[in-house]
């Protein structure tokens, strides 16, 4: 025999309890995949939802940074310690190097992504992770452990309304939907701005033709700094409560599953 | 460093114990690398894998720990290095005077790449050719 992936057992033990996984991604950087993953994880742990927030965007990872957490990992009895928030775990490889670099191959991330979820002691109902742009091993490794769970989940794909944003993603939508994946839809992000009492659009999209669209979200400015409140910003609010609502009435887990 | 070889116990023996439910009979003998980057403390591992088994009902297996070399490659030079001799190094940068602690590299081996360099060309594109992680490598059934 070659050797066996023991993590893998321990990770299908916990995703399997989890009562939803919502994974965040996009073909495309820059649409605001994390600020969503944030926003959506502060609005459920406000709701006294038990949440994991989950950062897998090692090269570009900028969860620590949005929600303003300087922390260091910690390992207890039962595995790495994640960051504490109220209702809120989160976990990031930033939280092991701090600021620098991380050069990581195919395996390597493999297996980071394993040790992460093998040995953080989380302990969450809703599960929150952030993916990195594009179609990538991150994305691989982790449908592959979700399906060996059969872990309730849906995919959340993220885009901005700009045409080089749209043809990107209309390929990860394909991707999502040849690996089987359950899709719960689209969000537009920074699709418009709001002047006054006059909406300015900032592009359009012809993704609604290949993904039901869930939510339109303008264009905060400063997101990022109210963000670091570790709280949602009020002009955001709204729009974020309905989305998470949404997202929870039609999950039922009875479809789509493998 | 004593926590991460009770973590990394238990993951064993949880994933054992499912092992032996799949297959429908009883292991005899489980072989478990360890690569030397992980810097776990054998005995340890040992003492912790032997303490647990009862709670897992796994009393009736013998574990069997076997280190493995860890080795290095560049992937811009190709020069070859091993952990043997650059690990007091890498742990004097990282735990300063202590001779061990808990680092990065100690909790998830992959971690490498980010806090070591190719000794000859000073790149972080390497790949750990042996000796990375935890695996189990062979199981005996009764």
């Amino acid at each position: 025999m070659s050797f066996i992936d023991f993590r893998e057992v321990s990770i299908k033990n916990k995703l399997s309890k989890a009562k939803l996984i919502i994974i965040i991604g996009s073909g495309k950087g820059g649409v605001g995949k994390s600020t969503i993953a944030s926003l959506i994880s502060l609005k459920l742990s406000e709701m006294g939802k038990r949440t994991f927030l989950f950062d897998l965007d090692f090269t570009g990872s900028s969860i620590p940074l949005l929600l303003n957490t300087h922390y260091e990992v910690k390992e207890s009895k039962k595995g790495f310690e994640p960051f504490k928030l109220g209702n809120l775990e989160i976990m990031s490889i930033k939280f092991f190097v701090a600021n620098k670099p991380i050069a990581l191959r195919g395996l390597s991330k493999e297996d980071v992504v394993k040790e992460l979820l093998a040995l953080t002691n989380w302990d969450a109902d809703y599960v929150i992770i952030d993916l990195p742009p594009g179609i990538n091993d991150e994305l691989f490794t982790l449908t592959k452990l979700l399906k060996i769970a059969k872990a309730c989940r849906k995919h959340l794909v993220v885009s901005n309304p700009s045409k080089v944003s749209v043809e990107v993603v209309n390929d990860y939508i394909k991707l999502l939907k040849s690996l089987n994946e359950p899709i719960a839809g689209l969000i537009i992000n920074m699709s418009y701005i709001k002047c006054g009492s006059e909406i300015i659009k900032l592009g359009s999209t012809n993704l609604r033709e290949s993904i039901k669209v869930i939510a339109e979200l303008p264009l905060v400015p400063n997101l990022d700094k109210l963000l670091g409140n570790k709280k949602i910003p009020q002009e955001l609010d709204t729009y974020v409560n309905e989305l998470v609502h949404r997202i929870l009435n039609e999950s039922t887990c009875k479809h789509n599953l493998i | 460093m004593s926590l991460h070889e009770l973590s990394i116990a238990e993951a064993i023996l949880e994933f054992v114990q499912n092992y032996e439910v799949e297959k429908g009979k009883k292991l005899k003998r489980v072989v478990v690398g360890v690569g030397q980057l992980t810097q776990l403390d054998i005995d340890l591992l040992k003492d912790n894998l032997k303490a647990l088994s009862e709670a897992y009902g796994l009393t009736h297996i013998s574990f069997l720990i076997k280190v493995e070399k860890t080795l290095f490659k560049c992937n811009v030079c190709g020069f070859k290095w091993s952990w043997d001799e650059i690990g007091t190094r890498i742990l004097k940068d990282l735990c300063g005077e202590e001779r061990e602690c808990d680092n990065p590299i100690h909790y998830i081996p992959a971690l490498a790449n980010v806090f070591i360099k190719c000794p000859e060309c000073e790149s972080l594109d390497f790949t750990i050719e042996s000796g990375k992680g935890v695996k189990v490598i062979e199981v005996e059934f009764y």
